[in-house]
């Protein structure tokens, strides 16, 4: 069988005070677009902190290609695994093509200068998310969802078989949301492999190949939207009683109250 | 940048050439670039502009590149557009090391880099320190910039408790300490210059990490920047530069506030170009101020620590107003 | 009524709520004025006998024996300087951190004292050889003061009630700073130092007729403060919040500013610019005494007239032929204590 892309061991994690995150193991592989849902401050982001090599383990491993992610440098694994993280502070002052070209840099040295490479990578990312028209931009005029579509495009130029997107879709109107979840599908199918932390059912029973639900640092269901997006699994996970229903390949909660404690 | 460095480097040969003809002996400037290029040992003016004049220019040039591109990488890393070696304290500490050393151990010439060095080290942690301080009240961008002028008023209080001690001693080296370019300031920049010339290699080489920095520290991190690694390296690079062009003039402030922001308004951001531009400009700026500290109050010679101060903090409040004009938006 | 607090009352008349805290900390503030006071009479070259001490306080100049007449002549009007001159730096630095709620606030990083010393040394520089009266010095310094003050107010005016003053305010002090620097380079180098030293202030040169001044002046400014300083509470809640309350934030600022102003300029024509008293004393009394504003202003003021004095009886007496002046005392080995000790508390917090 096809080594995981992404293997998280046991691992658990917390910010100097009582653990975030404990005793946690999942994988994700190839082609695969693995959701993270669970409610606020469940662990869901420090978990992608934690594949992604920000924040260390203390105990457990990731693996990211069958290598510790702690072994490698910042330069090996930003080649390994991108990710875009919740929308920081952008520089106003730089243009698009400025920034999408930033997602090279972890292949590039001190001294070189871009290579045909580099230049290929950032071509393909912006046809990907249809940015051609904003290139010349500067990143402080654009709108909420051109800002997302470009910095999915730096990330994408990175050029990185794993994508860890951290709430992707926050803030974005309904159309570019899809635009988005779209075009992270489309890099699973093409063989990458997706970690998103999302935060609408629907989106993620239409979305992922499989969802793990995380509930106070613990995983407390892992597998395809079906059979983890329950009705038992909503009321115990986030205190709310809902009616599921399944239609068009989607799972729908219509919430119908607070669940009994 | 198309039309920005061919014009700043005009700008800067006709500032440069002005600057070897005026002085006490005017020289025309068809004979200052006579002497550069067909020097004739015999002639005079040719003698003042090659010998005097021209090691002057050469100081002005470089500090003022070198405190101008040190503010640019602060400003970088700070992401702190009111942030300078003079506006952190660095100058101030700097100094006060050196006048130190210059009591206690007799050091002298190129031997003051590291007391220097070391003072402004320190300088910037005691205005962390006292900004940490006020964590939580106001704007930290402010808070840094209060404690570091607080810092700078300690040090130069404590230049001038060393200088009250023994102010005879010292007679010589006031002129350094006002920001002054004497004459023979050629000397130490003969030890400082390739050490400039280094930090400005390696400046060069850090410049895109540090735009990597602007993408925020998470992002830039996962994209495969050692996030501290490029700030302490920026910043390492940022004070060796601002300290051997105190070695050499003194305690020079401003250009290094103010010529970072011309540079973002005409030669952009991001990428080697504003960097190079920077030093360039503030070339200019250094040298333009020299020529105008010679020449504005003639016979009365000003020097250039003043003059910049005087342009500097007019500049500083106009962008003070023009920044808040923007925030209030 | 708030915990904490005391009501002190007078018949019918006056009834006056009091911190606690302040009701234990003004008293020892004060007794340790005194006390440091004392000590510094008795601090010298010269060997002083409690005795001379008594009889320089209390008798009349003309029944003193000759130690006695010395301490009363030199020592005692120095003194009085200090407490007074440290009380009022305090009173302008609060003043100024009230109006811009921030905790570094002073009048030597805001332009008011660069202001006044701009205007003193164009005074000297105008007079030659000339000596100028210590009044016509004050009027000076306060036109200089006011004038950096209305600048300040002027050119901020559209951030008066934000932060942004503050750097408005920090800019000011450069500007008026590098004329500062070209005034003392075009004199000889001689009194260059001679003239570095005021600029960070000394209280070496002052006599009875500058304390007397500065007795003045505090007179004149302490009951101002006091009074208005009703509309103090409202304004450290914020500007949206004080204008809620019926406090009209820019009028009240302004008067704040001009007031810090007035009780700078005096203080630098006799001391010359001595920085961070303001800073500290409000430190201190903030951490003292809680955040009444009234209260906080008076154990300031108390604090700010104990940093003065034993920083010039620590620089007068402590390094033996070398008189260090007071405001270097200040600046070096006050502001590391100072940070440092702030530091560490706030570590330990």
């Amino acid at each position: 069988m096809e080594q995981p892309r992404i293997t998280v061991d046991g691992v658990s994690f917390g910010y100097g005070g009582p653990p975030v995150i404990e005793a946690l193991s999942l994988e994700a592989r190839r082609g695969e677009f693995l959701a993270v849902l669970g409610p606020n401050g469940c662990g869901k982001s420090t978990l992608l902190k934690v594949i992604a090599g920000l924040n260390r383990p203390s105990a457990g491993r990731v693996l990211a290609g069958g290598e510790d992610v702690s072994a490698l440098s910042r330069r090996m694994l930003a080649r390994r695994i991108a990710v875009l993280t919740q929308a920081g502070s952008p520089p106003p002052n730089m243009s698009v093509h400025e920034m999408i070209a930033m997602g090279r840099y972890s292949h590039q040295s001190l001294l070189s200068r871009r290579s045909r490479e580099d230049e290929a990578a950032v071509a393909r990312a912006v046809r990907d998310m249809q940015v051609e028209e904003l290139l010349g931009k500067r990143v402080g005029a654009l709108s909420g969802g051109q800002l997302q579509r470009c910095r999915m495009a730096m990330v994408l130029a990175q050029g990185s078989e794993t994508l860890l997107l951290d709430e992707p879709t926050t803030y974005l109107d309904l159309k570019h949301q899809f635009g988005i979840l779209d075009c992270a599908r489309r890099q699973a199918r093409a063989g990458r492999t997706v970690i998103a932390v999302l935060h609408d059912f629907t989106q993620a029973s239409l979305y992922a190949d499989r969802v793990a639900m995380l509930s106070r640092g613990r995983l407390a269901g892992l597998g395809t939207p079906e059979e983890v997006l329950t009705e038992e699994m909503i009321a115990a996970v986030f205190g709310v009683r809902t009616r599921a229903a399944r239609a068009h390949g989607a799972v729908f909660h219509v919430p119908l109250g607070a669940a009994a404690p | 940048m198309t039309i920005a460095g061919p014009l700043l480097i005009a700008a800067l040969l006709a500032v440069s050439v002005l600057h070897l003809a005026s002085g006490a002996m005017p020289v025309p400037p068809g004979e200052v670039i006579a002497a550069l290029f067909s020097y004739d040992s015999g002639n005079f003016s040719h003698v003042i502009v090659v010998k005097q004049r021209l090691t002057r220019l050469a100081v002005a040039l470089y500090c003022g590149g070198a405190l101008a591109v040190s503010g640019l990488l602060m400003q970088r890393v700070f992401r702190n557009g009111l942030v300078s070696p003079s506006t952190l304290g660095v100058n101030s500490g700097a100094t006060a090391f050196v006048v130190l050393s210059v009591f206690f151990l007799g050091a002298s010439g190129g031997a003051l880099f590291l007391p220097a060095l070391a003072g402004a080290l320190l300088a910037l942690a005691l205005t962390f320190a006292t900004a940490g301080l006020l964590r939580g009240q106001g704007d930290p961008r402010l808070n840094l910039v209060l404690a570091g002028s607080m810092v700078g008023v300690l040090f130069s209080s404590a230049t001038t408790l060393v200088l009250s001690f023994d102010p005879d001693r010292f007679e010589n080296v006031i002129s350094w300490l006002i920001g002054d370019i004497g004459n023979f300031d050629y000397r130490e920049l003969r030890l400082m210059a390739p050490l400039g010339a280094v930090a400005m290699a390696a400046a060069l080489a850090v410049c895109r990490a540090i735009d990597l920095l602007a993408l925020g520290d998470e992002q830039a991190a996962v994209m495969g920047g050692h996030v501290r690694l490029i700030a302490g390296s920026a910043l390492g690079v940022a004070l060796i530069l601002s300290v051997s062009a105190v070695v050499v003039v003194g305690p020079i402030g401003f250009v290094g506030l103010i010529l970072p922001h011309a540079t973002r308004l005409i030669a952009g951001e991001f990428g080697r170009g504003p960097l190079l531009f920077c030093a360039g400009g503030g070339a200019l700026a250094v040298t333009a101020a020299d020529l105008a500290a010679r020449t504005m109050a003639a016979p009365k010679v000003l020097n250039v620590g003043s003059v910049m101060g005087l342009a500097g903090g007019a500049a500083f409040l106009v962008l003070v107003l023009a920044t808040a004009r923007r925030v209030a938006r | 009524m708030t915990p904490g607090t005391t009501v002190l009352r007078l018949g019918r008349v006056l009834s006056l709520p009091v911190g606690r805290r302040f009701l234990i900390v003004a008293p020892l503030l004060l007794l340790a004025l005194l006390a440091s006071c004392w000590l510094a009479l008795a601090a010298g070259y010269s060997g002083t006998r409690a005795a001379d001490i008594w009889q320089a306080v209390t008798l009349p100049r003309e029944a003193m024996e000759d130690p006695a007449r010395m301490i009363a002549g030199f020592r005692m009007p120095r003194i009085v300087a200090a407490v007074l001159a440290g009380s009022m730096m305090a009173a302008s630095g609060y003043l100024l951190q009230v109006v811009s709620r921030n905790g570094l606030a002073d009048p030597g990083l805001l332009g008011l004292s660069d202001g006044a010393s701009v205007a003193v040394l164009l005074g000297g520089a105008l007079a030659g050889s000339a000596v100028i009266a210590p009044p016509v010095l004050a009027a000076l310094a306060l036109a200089g003061s006011l004038g950096a003050a209305l600048l300040v107010v002027g050119l901020g005016r559209r951030m008066l009630t934000g932060g942004g003053i503050i750097l408005v305010g920090l800019a000011t002090s450069i500007f008026l700073g590098s004329i500062v620097e070209i005034i003392l380079v075009t004199g000889s180098a001689m009194n260059f130092s001679a003239l570095m030293q005021w600029s960070r202030g000394t209280l070496a040169a002052v006599d009875a007729a500058d304390a007397r001044l500065l007795g003045l002046w505090w007179l004149l400014l302490v009951p101002l403060a006091l009074g208005l300083g009703r509309s103090m509470s409202p304004l450290l809640l914020g500007d949206a919040e004080a204008r809620a309350l019926g406090v009209p934030t820019r009028a009240s600022v302004a008067a704040y500013i001009i007031l810090a102003a007035a009780f700078a300029a005096p203080v630098v024509a006799t001391c010359g610019p001595v920085a961070f008293i303001g800073l500290m004393a409000s430190y201190v009394a903030r951490s003292l005494v809680g955040d009444r504003p009234t209260e906080v202003l008076l154990a300031a003021m108390l604090s700010g007239g104990l940093i003065l004095l034993w920083a010039d009886t620590a620089g007068r007496t402590l390094f033996g032929p070398v008189q260090v002046s007071a405001g270097i005392m200040i600046s070096v080995v006050g502001v590391l204590v100072f940070v440092l000790a702030a530091r560490a508390g706030r570590l330990a917090r």
